[in-house]
């Protein structure tokens, strides 16, 4: 390489290639060695330098002619470089012009720099995402948020889209693109890219300056936030809808003019009027006007000018369709961007019913309030929970000291286990009835209450609690313990108990069944009334009984003298400052007795019978309560020592009755024998000296004393049924004893013709002659009372039971009319007149043995078809 | 039935007769003599012996005044030379107890009185008769034999 010409301003060289020996051409030094190869080598050797020689002459002919061509060439040279001289001369001044433009150029350039930079920080403060592409839809350039949108890097440049938008389905369309490019005319899309963002996507055309299209290009406009809050404003207008659908309220929307903007469907039902009526309507128009209230009217007229909020106002009107209503109101205007229409919001609250609820509860917690019984709420574990004046009457608690305790305060120990069964059964959605059991007051006195309890449910139905009413029975209690005592009292002085006993055991009941804080006694006066006889004070010490006992009447000593003598309660309501009777003071005080009082008991004929004392060991005045206790026991006792000593004299009258009987029924058969005998005898003596009437006469008397006789008899025997006292009770074969008693029937069974038969018979707890006695009387009754076409027919059996025989005697006599069943066992009692003689004696007789071993006698009948007469007998001694 | 002597402790002279009727129309002839009373009757025959009257037949009613019937019979057989002399209570009483009572007491026979004329002079000639006839002591028993020859 050298310089061809040597222009003076010009660096220009030329560049002449030439080819070169190649640099493996053998080195002399290398040839000589004489080995047994090196013949060939040689040989070799001078065929290739002949070659060569040969070469080389033609290449030196060639050369000569070259060297012509360059003289040739060389001249030509000559007048290029003339020509040159000129062309450097015109490329000197393009030169300069260069110069000017490549300084213009430069600016440009720096211009554009900087164009570039405003433009590569515009698109990158955009955050457009955008990428270009080529015609071949390979990246041409992007931005940094194209970069973040497509997960771009520079080294991407180059590549087909398509090999990054593989992974980004739906973040490229690529027909949308071949189609713009296809087109030319720009698309946009919503695109969805990485983590569910989302993007407006704009697909342009890219045209270059000269409007050539060399690509496309791709703007990704995250609208991710925007779509959310597009979103986020309809949810919020679902929702506002939703709630004004379901809100139970009615609601208006109303525009300046009180034009209805939109109405919710409870203000359709509440108010009963149509969409029609309703929707674009003033507000006076809806409904043929029914809202035409001028109260309301000014109202809601202030609420858009002066910004009024109207809260719960009230408004009562009369709506033609649904009545008298109160209603609160509710207005304000509804907060809206600036330049939209205004707009007030009007809520209806109907509140009609509610006031009635609430007036009825005003008068259910009036009742609750004045109740004369104590209600008291409680929840499900007990707590109280509501307390009415009632409550705190009964129970002596305040309401703000019982709400929020628990109910077991008012529980005494005893009854504890009352509760959770109470509580149980209220979960379980019972109602306890009228349960009595006793309570326990602030002051800790017992109190007998009848309980009542409900169960309370909330608006669903579920049980929270309980209410429940307590009623102070105490007086009804006390007044049923009392009854019971007396009744009590009765009874046992009905089953014979001895009267002090029955007194004793009533003055112990009442004290107990009472729980009375003091004590009784009952003073029995004596016959003549001037002495205290007997003293029942079971629960006084015995000093109080040895110190009454006997005491004279007139003596005055204590207040039950005093009753006696006045006849009239006398009261003492502390001993320790009563002066009336010191002597009483001196001996009661010791024995606790600080208070007490003393009330006659007077029989049904005036007579004092004796006095009830109450005693108290604190201070005391007769209550009103005390009144009605007394009264019973003085009653009580009254009744009972009266009816006692009627018994007494009745028992008494029927013992003398019962000898005077049995001795007249005795006595009187000697003068009857007498009268006999003597009319026999003088009827015999003047036999024949007579005439025929006055024999009949004689006749008649005769007959008259048999018959007397006879009765005498029968009276005799059961006199002696009476009067003959238990040996002793022995066990009687009664089969032997009807045998007995056959036996000595023997004439009228022969006579009548009857027959009488027997089941095998067992053995009872009587005596021998008496059980004879009875089923003669039987069976001799059933022979007599036979009816005259009939033999009769007897059957005597028995069926044994626990303890007692039940025997029965049937016949087919003539028997017994159902109104006589209860009678014919009285004395005397005679159904039939001469054709049936007797004494009516012999069931009365049966009656009396029979309950003489604590059995019993009956009959059952068909009149005209027999009789059967039933008794029983005990199989073992009677305690 | 002669020669015999009967005593009857009889307050009632209307049964003393019908006795001494039911003896006579029974062919017993005998003395028959009449205390109105126990008293009467225990100072004649509880004498001593010489004096006394020794009868073959008492007949004695339980119901005579001044002196309980019992307490007559328990006397006489607590009289040595009464011993042997049969008793038989006569008597209008029903009580059965009195009849266990006298059977204890030594008397022989309980003769109640029946109310019909024909049936005491009956049963008290009969009795008296038996008891008579059954008399143990010596030389009685004859008596009654030649009796029985009328």
């Amino acid at each position: 390489m050298e310089p061809i010409l040597e222009f003076q301003s010009a660096n220009l060289f030329m560049v002449v290639f030439e080819d070169a020996p190649p640099a493996s051409m053998p080195q002399p030094g290398s040839v000589g060695a004489a080995d047994p190869g090196s013949a060939e080598a040689i040989r070799y050797l001078e065929d290739e330098l002949r070659a060569a020689r040969e070469h080389a002459q033609a290449m030196f002919e060639e050369l000569e002619s070259s060297n012509e061509e360059l003289r040739s060439a060389n001249e030509e040279y000559q007048s290029t470089n003339e020509e040159l001289e000129t062309s450097k001369e015109e490329l000197q001044s393009f030169n300069e012009e260069l110069g000017t433009v490549n300084t213009e150029l430069n600016r440009k350039i720096a211009e554009l720099d900087n164009a570039n930079s405003d433009l590569q920080n515009l698109l990158v403060s955009t955050q457009i995402a955008t990428v270009f592409l080529d015609r071949e839809l390979r990246i041409k350039a992007f931005t940094p948020a194209g970069a973040a949108v497509f997960r771009i890097i520079a080294g991407d440049v180059g590549r087909p889209i398509s090999d990054l938008a593989a992974q980004f389905t739906g973040l490229y369309p690529a027909r949308d693109v071949q189609e713009v490019l296809e087109t030319l005319t720009e698309r946009e899309r919503q695109v969805t890219g990485i983590g569910g963002r989302h993007y407006q996507l704009r697909i342009l055309p890219y045209r270059t300056v000269k409007n050539v299209v060399e690509g496309v290009v791709l703007t990704f406009t995250d609208v991710t936030s925007l779509k959310d809050a597009h979103r986020q404003a309809e949810e919020a207008r679902a929702l506002a809808e939703n709630i004004i659908r379901t809100v139970r309220e009615p609601l208006l929307v109303l525009d300046a003019e009180l034009r209805v903007e939109a109405v919710n469907p409870s203000f359709y039902s509440t108010f009963q009027v149509s969409p029609e009526e309703t929707r674009d309507k003033l507000l006076y128009e809806i409904g043929n006007g029914q809202w035409d209230i001028p109260e309301l009217r000014h109202l809601l007229g202030e609420v858009l000018p002066n910004k009024r909020v109207l809260v719960d106002f009230p408004v009562e009107h009369l709506f033609p369709r649904i009545g008298q209503r109160t209603m609160l109101l509710n207005a304000r205007e509804i907060l809206q961007q600036d330049g939209r229409a205004r707009l007030i919001l009007l809520a209806i609250e109907d509140i009609s019913e509610r006031r009635e609820a609430e007036r009825s509860q005003a008068r259910l917690a009036a009742i609750v309030e004045s109740s004369d019984d104590a209600i008291v709420g409680k929840n499900l574990s007990g707590i109280i929970t509501s307390w009415n004046k009632g409550a705190q009457r009964l129970f002596g608690y305040s309401a703000e000291e019982a709400t929020g305790q628990s109910i077991s305060m008012l529980i005494p120990e005893d009854r504890e286990d009352e509760e959770p069964r109470i509580l149980a059964r209220i979960a379980r959605g019972e109602t306890v009835d009228h349960y009595e059991t006793v309570r326990r007051r602030k002051d800790g006195s017992l109190v007998d209450v009848s309980l009542t309890i409900s169960p309370i449910r909330d608006g669903r139905g579920h049980i929270i609690g309980a209410s429940k009413i307590a009623r102070d029975i105490t007086e009804s209690k006390r007044a049923e313990a009392l009854m019971l005592c007396q009744k009590q009292a009765f009874e046992m002085f009905t089953s014979g108990t001895p009267l002090l006993k029955v007194l004793e055991m009533f003055v112990r009941s009442v004290e107990s069944q009472l729980r009375l804080q003091g004590w009784i006694a009952i003073h029995l006066l004596d016959e003549s009334e001037t002495h205290f006889a007997q003293t029942i004070a079971p629960s006084l010490p015995p000093e109080y009984t040895s110190a009454v006992d006997g005491m004279e009447v007139s003596s005055g000593t204590g207040p039950c003298c005093g009753a006696v003598l006045a006849r009239e309660r006398i009261v003492i309501t502390d001993v320790a400052r009563s002066t009336e009777f010191p002597a009483f003071a001196a001996f009661a005080l010791p024995l606790g007795i600080r208070a007490g009082w003393s009330t006659p008991i007077v029989g049904s004929t005036g007579k004092v019978l004796g006095t009830l004392a109450e005693y108290y060991p604190e201070e005391r005045a007769p209550r009103s309560a005390d009144d009605f206790l007394e009264e019973i026991i003085t009653r009580t006792a009254a009744i009972i020592i009266e009816r006692r000593q009627a018994e007494e004299a009745l028992r008494r009258m029927n013992v003398d009755l019962t000898h005077f009987a049995y001795a007249a029924s005795h006595d009187l058969q000697e003068p009857l024998r007498m009268v006999m005998s003597y009319t026999q005898l003088l009827a015999r003596e003047n036999k024949g000296r007579l005439d025929p009437q006055s024999e009949q006469f004689v006749a008649y008397a005769v007959e008259g004393a048999l018959r007397m006789e006879a009765l005498l008899r029968d009276l005799r025997e059961y006199w002696s049924v009476n009067e003959q006292k238990i040996e002793h009770l022995i066990l009687v074969d009664c089969n032997h004893s009807l045998e007995k008693a056959l036996a000595l029937l023997q004439m009228p069974i022969q006579e009548s013709g009857a027959v009488v038969t027997h089941d095998s018979l067992p053995t009872v707890m009587a005596e021998e002659l008496p059980l004879t006695l009875l089923f003669q009387n039987l069976i001799g009754n059933a022979i007599k009372y036979r009816r005259p076409e009939a033999a009769p027919r007897i059957h005597v059996s028995a069926h044994e039971n626990a303890r007692m025989v039940d025997f029965s005697v049937q016949d087919n006599g003539i028997g017994v009319e159902a109104e006589h069943l209860q009678t014919i066992f009285a004395p005397f009692k005679r159904l039939h007149g001469h054709e049936y003689p007797g004494s009516g004696l012999g069931l009365a007789m049966c009656q009396k043995i029979v309950e003489r071993y604590g059995g019993r006698i009956w009959a059952e009948s068909t009149y005209g078809q027999g009789a059967t007469f039933h008794f029983t007998l005990p199989t073992q001694k009677q305690v | 039935m002669t020669g015999c002597e009967i005593v009857l402790i009889e307050d009632n002279p209307a049964d003393v007769y019908l006795v001494q009727l039911a003896l006579k129309e029974n062919g017993v002839n005998c003395h028959m003599t009449t205390f109105a009373n126990g008293q009467e009757a225990l100072k004649s025959l509880c004498q001593p012996l010489e004096t006394q009257i020794v009868p073959d037949v008492i007949l004695l009613d339980l119901n005579t005044p001044k002196s309980d019937g019992f307490e007559v019979l328990i006397r006489l057989r607590g009289t040595p030379q009464l011993a042997n002399v049969p008793i038989a209570i006569v008597t209008s009483s029903h009580a059965t107890s009195d009849k266990a009572r006298t059977a204890r007491l030594g008397a022989v026979r309980y003769i109640h009185k029946p109310s019909q004329l024909g049936e005491f002079i009956a049963t008290v000639g009969q009795a008296v008769k038996e008891m008579l006839s059954q008399d143990n002591r010596p030389g009685r028993a004859g008596n009654l034999a030649n009796s029985d020859q009328h």
